[in-house]
This record gives C-alpha cells, sequence and structure tokens, in this order.
C-alpha cells in the first residue's frame, strides 16, 4: 500500500520534530513490487514486495549523519534520528555541506497510472501464458521478466521545503532461443500506464529476431558502418552519455567535456547538428520526476541543442563553489532529431554494406574522457547488403566512443525517437531514443556467444 | 574486522597517491601479444567473471537466459572440457575463513561445503542448489541457494570460488623473471564479458612493463581482450601459497529483480602467455 501524501507529512514532520541537529532532510519512500518470471517455457518465480523506508541525514556543526528505517512507529523514528545524531558527532566535518532547501513550487508530473498500480497476479501471469504458447507454436524456449512497480515518495527539510510524488511502471522483457541454441532474440519494453503498453509486440520482437538470427555467419572485427535500433542506442547512451555532462568533472579536466586550460566545451558544437539531448520532467510519453538535485524543482533542460553542448550540470556544491546556478536536472533523457527522420526500413535500404545492431550488453566504461564504452552485442546483429537484410553474423565485442559516435560526420540517419529502457537496468528506467543510422562503428574482437 | 584493523591503510593512502602522480608520466602501451602477470588483486575478478559465472547451473540450464545469460558450458561438458591448463585447479568452498560468501548452511539449511569445480585443467563440477543438482544426477545439492533480503525470492547464488597456488614456492619475481615481452597489472579497472562467457575485456588500476624478466616503468591505457578456456589454457606459472590473496566483491549482480551477492576470489600471483592487449584511449586509436 501506498503512502498517501498525507502520511508522508505526517511521518516527515515526526522525524524533523525528533532532531535537533542544525540541518536535516528526511526521505519516505513506499514502493510496492510485483513481478513474475519465466525460464525454459515455464513459470520459475513470482513475487510481491511492499516496504516503506524513512532516511534521515543531519548536519551537526557542519558534520554529517545518516540511517534509515523501514519501521515507522514512534519509538523507531525516534531511534533513527538518534543513529544519525551520533554518527554526525564522529564525523568528519562536510566540506561540502549547503543549506537544506526552504519551501519550493514544484509543477507535477504525471507518472502515475492507476491502472499500472493495479495490475493483478492473473494479469501477470496471462501476459506471460500467451508468451510461453507462443514460444511453443514457434518451436523456441522462451525466458522472460514481466514486472510492476508503484512508489510514493516524500522528501522535507528543517529549512520548510517538503515533495511528494507518485510513479508506476510496467514492464516487461523477453528472450527466444532456438532449441539448439543457435540464436537468440530479445525485446524490452515499458511504460508508466498499462492502458498504452504493448506487451504482445514484446512476444512477437523477441521470437522473430531468434528466427531471423539461425545459421550466423562469422564476420571478422573492424570498423562498420551500422543501424542501431532504439533499445541499442538506449543501452549506449541512457546512463554512461547523461552522467559525463557533469560540470565538475569538466572543469576538472576528467571529462568529454574538458578543454585545455581548465577550460569546458560548453558553446561548442561537439555532435551532429541534428542531435537534441534533453530532458523534459513533463513528457507525456517518457515523464520525469517534479524534483531534480537535492530538492531543486526540475525544468526543462536541453544538454544539447542542435549538436552544441547547451548545459552542463552543476550540482548546488560546485553551482556555490563556481559562481554558477544549479542545474535543475536532468530527470530523464530525451534524444531526438531536430530535422526530419528516416524509417528503420529506409535506413536499411540506403545502407551498401554495413550491421543492423538489435541491442548491446554488458557496456563498462573504459575512458571517462572520451566516454570510451566497452560491451558486446546481443540477440541480433544482421548484415545488411546492397539495401537489404542480406544474413545474420555472430557477436561482437566493441570499443567505441560515444561522442565520436555522435558527432558531426559519422551520424548519417536519425529515426523517429521512441520510449526505451536499458537492458541492463531491467526495463526500471526509460527515455526516449531514436534509431541512428552511423558512417562507423569500432568492433574490436569476435565473440562467439548467443 | 581483523580487516579493517589491520590494514595498513596509511601507506595505501600514499601509494595511491604516488601511483595517480605517475600515471601522468606513464607511457602509452603498444596495442600487441604481451605475457600477463597478474597480481590477485587484479585476478579475483578475472575469475569471477570468466569462472565463477559459466560454471551456474541454472545458467547453463538456460534460467537465466533473459538477463544475466547462459554459460559457453553445457551439462555433458562436466569432466571433459578443457578448462585451462594442467596448473589450473579451482575449488568452491563456503567454509572458507574470511570469505564474503562463507556460511554455515545456505537458505534451504544445506551445510557449507568445499568441493572442485576445475581439476587438473578440466572442468569437473557445478554450483547447485537443491533444485538444480538432481538436474544432473546429483543426490546432493552443494549449497548456493541465497536470497539478499526478507523481500527477494532465494535463487542459485556463487559461493567463494579460488584458483589454488602453486605447488612450488614461486614469488611474483619467480614468474616474471621468464617473461621477455609482458605486463605485470594490479588492482580492478574496466570489466566486461559476454552473456555466455566466452569473450571478456579487463582493465586494471596499475600497469607495469616487463621487459626481458624485470619490471621496467608504468604503462598506461591497457585492457587485454581473450577467451575464457583460451586464456586459461595460456596460463603457465602460479605462484606459491605465500602470494595467496583474496578479493571480493559486495555487489554481484544476478537475477530478476536483480539481487546482490558478496563473494570471494582467491588466489596466487599468476602468469599468461600471449594474451591481446589493447590500447583504450580512443584519440590515440
Amino acid at each position: 500500500m501506498l503512502l498517501s501524501e498525507r502520511e508522508a507529512r505526517r511521518i516527515t514532520r515526526k522525524l524533523l520534530s525528533c532532531t535537533t541537529a542544525d540541518d536535516a532532510v528526511v526521505h519516505v519512500n513506499s514502493e510496492s513490487l510485483s513481478h513474475l518470471r519465466f525460464a525454459a517455457n515455464a513459470f520459475t518465480t513470482s513475487g510481491v514486495r511492499e516496504n516503506v523506508t524513512a532516511q534521515i541525514t543531519v548536519w551537526i556543526d557542519r558534520k554529517r549523519g545518516s540511517a534509515s528505517v523501514n519501521e515507522l512507529d514512534d519509538a523507531s523514528l525516534r531511534a533513527a534520528v538518534g543513529r544519525a545524531e551520533d554518527l554526525a558527532r564522529v564525523s568528519p566535518i562536510d566540506v561540502e555541506y549547503l543549506p537544506t532547501l526552504g519551501p519550493q513550487k514544484y509543477r507535477p508530473v504525471k507518472g502515475y497510472a492507476e491502472a499500472t498500480a493495479r495490475i493483478a497476479p492473473e494479469d501477470r501471469g496471462r501476459t506471460v501464458n500467451q508468451a510461453i504458447e507462443a514460444c511453443e507454436k514457434a518451436k523456441v524456449i522462451g525466458a522472460g521478466f514481466y514486472q510492476v512497480g508503484a512508489a510514493a515518495s516524500a522528501m522535507a527539510t528543517k529549512n520548510g521545503n517538503f515533495s511528494y510524488e507518485r510513479s508506476t511502471i510496467v514492464s516487461f522483457a523477453m528472450t527466444a532461443r532456438t532449441p539448439d541454441g543457435g540464436s537468440s532474440g530479445y525485446f524490452l519494453r515499458n511504460h508508466f500506464d498499462v492502458t498504452k503498453f504493448d506487451p504482445k509486440r514484446v512476444i512477437e520482437e523477441a521470437i522473430r529476431k531468434a528466427l531471423e538470427s539461425r545459421e550466423p555467419r562469422t564476420l571478422d572485427a573492424g570498423v562498420y558502418p551500422v543501424i542501431l535500433e532504439p533499445q541499442a542506442v538506449a543501452d549506449l547512451t541512457g546512463g554512461f552519455l547523461m552522467s559525463s555532462f557533469d560540470a565538475r568533472r569538466a572543469d576538472e579536466g576528467r571529462s568529454a567535456f574538458s578543454a585545455p586550460g581548465g577550460k569546458t566545451r560548453l558553446g561548442e558544437k561537439v555532435f551532429d547538428g541534428r542531435l537534441n539531448i534533453y530532458s523534459d520532467p513533463w513528457h507525456p510519453l517518457v515523464p520525469g520526476s517534479q524534483e531534480a538535485q537535492d530538492g531543486l524543482p526540475a525544468e526543462m533542460l536541453y544538454l544539447v541543442r542542435n549538436g552544441v553542448v547547451e548545459n552542463l550540470v552543476y550540482s548546488r556544491f560546485w553551482a556555490q563553489k563556481t559562481g554558477k546556478a544549479p542545474t535543475p536536472g536532468p530527470v530523464n533523457t530525451l534524444i531526438e532529431s531536430s530535422g526530419p527522420t528516416s524509417s528503420l526500413a529506409e535506413m536499411i535500404r540506403s545502407m551498401d554494406r554495413g550491421l543492423l545492431v538489435s541491442r548491446f550488453w554488458y557496456i563498462r566504461m573504459v575512458d571517462p574522457r572520451t566516454v570510451l564504452l566497452t560491451g558486446l552485442t546481443r540477440d541480433g546483429v544482421w548484415l545488411v547488403e546492397n539495401g537489404r537484410i542480406a544474413c545474420p553474423v555472430r557477436n561482437f565485442r566493441f570499443n567505441q566512443s560515444i561522442i565520436e559516435m555522435l558527432a558531426d560526420g559519422n551520424i548519417d540517419l536519425i529515426g523517429a525517437s521512441e520510449r526505451a529502457g536499458g537492458s541492463e537496468s531491467q526495463g526500471r528506467a526509460a527515455g526516449l531514443f531514436p534509431p541512428l543510422k552511423l558512417r562507423a562503428f569500432h568492433f574490436t574482437s569476435q565473440s562467439e556467444a548467443v | 574486522m581483523t580487516y579493517v584493523r589491520e590494514h595498513d591503510w596509511l601507506q595505501e593512502a600514499t601509494q595511491a597517491g604516488q601511483e595517480a602522480v605517475a600515471k601522468l608520466k606513464a607511457r602509452p602501451v603498444e596495442p600487441g601479444k604481451y605475457d600477463l602477470v597478474l597480481h590477485p588483486s587484479h585476478l579475483w575478478l578475472t575469475i569471477h567473471e570468466s569462472v565463477g559465472h559459466p560454471t551456474e547451473l541454472d545458467r547453463a540450464l538456460w534460467w537465466e537466459a533473459n538477463y544475466a545469460g547462459t554459460s559457453f558450458i553445457t551439462p555433458d561438458k562436466t569432466g571433459k572440457l578443457q578448462f585451462g591448463s594442467k596448473i589450473v585447479n579451482f575449488f568452491a568452498d563456503r567454509t572458507q575463513p574470511s570469505g564474503l560468501a562463507t556460511v554455515a548452511y545456505d537458505d534451504e539449511g544445506v551445510p557449507a561445503q568445499r568441493w572442485d569445480i576445475v581439476k587438473d585443467g578440466i572442468f569437473v563440477d557445478w554450483q547447485t542448489t537443491r533444485d538444480l543438482a538432481p538436474l544432473i544426477g546429483r543426490k546432493q545439492s552443494y549449497g548456493c541457494l541465497h536470497a539478499d533480503s526478507w523481500g527477494s525470492v532465494p535463487f542459485p547464488r556463487m559461493p567463494n570460488i579460488s584458483l589454488q597456488p602453486g605447488k612450488e614456492p614461486l614469488t611474483l619475481d619467480d614468474l616474471v623473471r621468464d617473461v621477455s615481452k609482458g605486463i605485470l597489472i594490479y588492482g580492478n579497472g574496466s570489466f566486461s564479458i559476454d552473456q555466455q562467457r566466452y569473450n571478456f575485456q579487463f582493465g586494471g588500476q596499475t600497469f607495469w612493463e616487463i621487459r626481458d624478466g624485470k619490471v621496467t616503468g608504468m604503462l598506461r591505457d591497457v585492457a587485454y581482450q581473450s577467451r575464457t578456456t583460451d586464456f586459461w589454457n595460456a596460463c603457465d606459472g602460479l605462484g606459491g601459497p605465500d602470494t595467496y590473496r583474496l578479493g571480493g566483491a559486495f555487489n554481484d549482480g544476478k537475477g530478476e529483480p536483480t539481487q546482490s551477492n558478496a563473494v570471494s576470489h582467491g588466489c596466487p600471483v599468476a602468469r599468461f602467455r600471449e594474451i591481446n592487449v589493447l590500447n583504450t584511449n580512443a584519440r590515440r586509436a
């Protein structure tokens, strides 16, 4: 059962009333997570977890301590406050301490759907059953995960700020493999509103990709033109690129947006001129949060507009230190073309020779100064020749700078963006990502994994 | 607590500072084939990814196909697969002192135990639970069922899996002495491996060039790429028991919803011949 705003406010007030610290911020989160998992064409595990946590952070003489608790009776809340205060007293000075925010005005975000919160075990079972039946009909082996999350979160400060919001998400991911283990297909989609969610597409796409990946050819690693499906773009850019816009790292020479002489690349055209990378808390398809860092009211924020780096992200501390304004975001990730878009079919038709990539996996940062990532293709790579898909190919490892990948001259075509979530985050996050046709992508070795 | 009290934190902080400064003047690595001498502070993670995960039986049976992945090892390869060279022996051990996955009993009440995973280079056994053991004809579980909290579904998780030290009392210097062109690697950096645990790439914290049996200076921008069985079959030198160290992680992710497992991997310093090394600096590539 999610906390109502009234209940959440009562708990935050109680926590704040228990402390005599100089400053404090409290967070109260309630969550319901229900899930159903299947593998080898059979149900495996199912569960529902409901939890409420309260966390308090206090500062005493600029020294910080935190504690959390998931029992909300008065004695437990008081004990948590006591633990936080005890820790603060033995902690070093928090050199980045800034007073917590006073009252702020938030513009609510519509990221909660009652229909999603009410998804019943039978609904999850019905969808997974449809997936298993479809796998059996197609003679493939299915595995997947259907999850429903609902959350209500509140934050309050000793200086009088209060925020409360709710969110929901329904997510379905599925892998289909041919019985010989020779090919595999995957698809993942999520939505905050189940009435706009299409699990049938997940089932059909996963099975189609598995069937169309049979008997893959082995190609040498090397530099290839590629078409990346939205899932592949989400996997590469969702977390790693967005976190690289941090202003402190740029100022200190540790990021791709650092420039010689202690300067940054703010205002520089780093990316393809059609590319917009931004955050929109109120986007109807991928709503973010009303609350950005430290409780600042979230705002629409362009990090990149028409290829130019328009904003770096200043934390409250770094903004104060450098005389800048703290950045009210990002709270979601939207990557779109400011110009005309091309369909995936048009991208394939226009390709002489290259690779179509379905998704990436096990992506890790190798060098933050160029956002050089390594990882592998997974669950579907195809050779495109003379405007047509010629055959499936085996997987590759890549080592690729995302800055170079999105730079002027490397992007050929950009498609219409759609809602997708990074597959390593299991569909708990989402953004808007386009398919991309790129002139060069660096594959550094071949992988026989399926 | 022993580790927290006895570890020389100030020495480590001093060393980290000195190494950070040294990295500014380190020479970029030339890509190519190198012999690698890997310190336990680095090698434990390679063991975790390339030995720990592919020997989880649930992965081999496709139970984790939708997220963590499957395994290049299948049950029919038990007792047959030449996983590594003859000096390579891996054991699983939930009784190992100071191990992060050390318990008295697993979540099904199966007592903690020790067993071989790779014996004289041959893959010989799996990580099992009571559900899994009968599926490969075993009568008893090795006790690998674990949930990370009250709100999680118990499922197969990795025990401590470690590489046995060599029988000879060889030191790091002994292994370096027999290398004409190589790299000595300490610490963990970037790591990535495919969903069946064949193809991997690892970075590190510090990289030291080896020329004609001697460590000659610091290198930068190093990562090595290999294939699991090629890599472990290229192992031709193991340090003795005195070089054995435990490393580990608190946050090994697996499952849907993701659960976090703490696990340790012990190993001696080890040498691998002719491994492919990349230069990871895209600006120079």
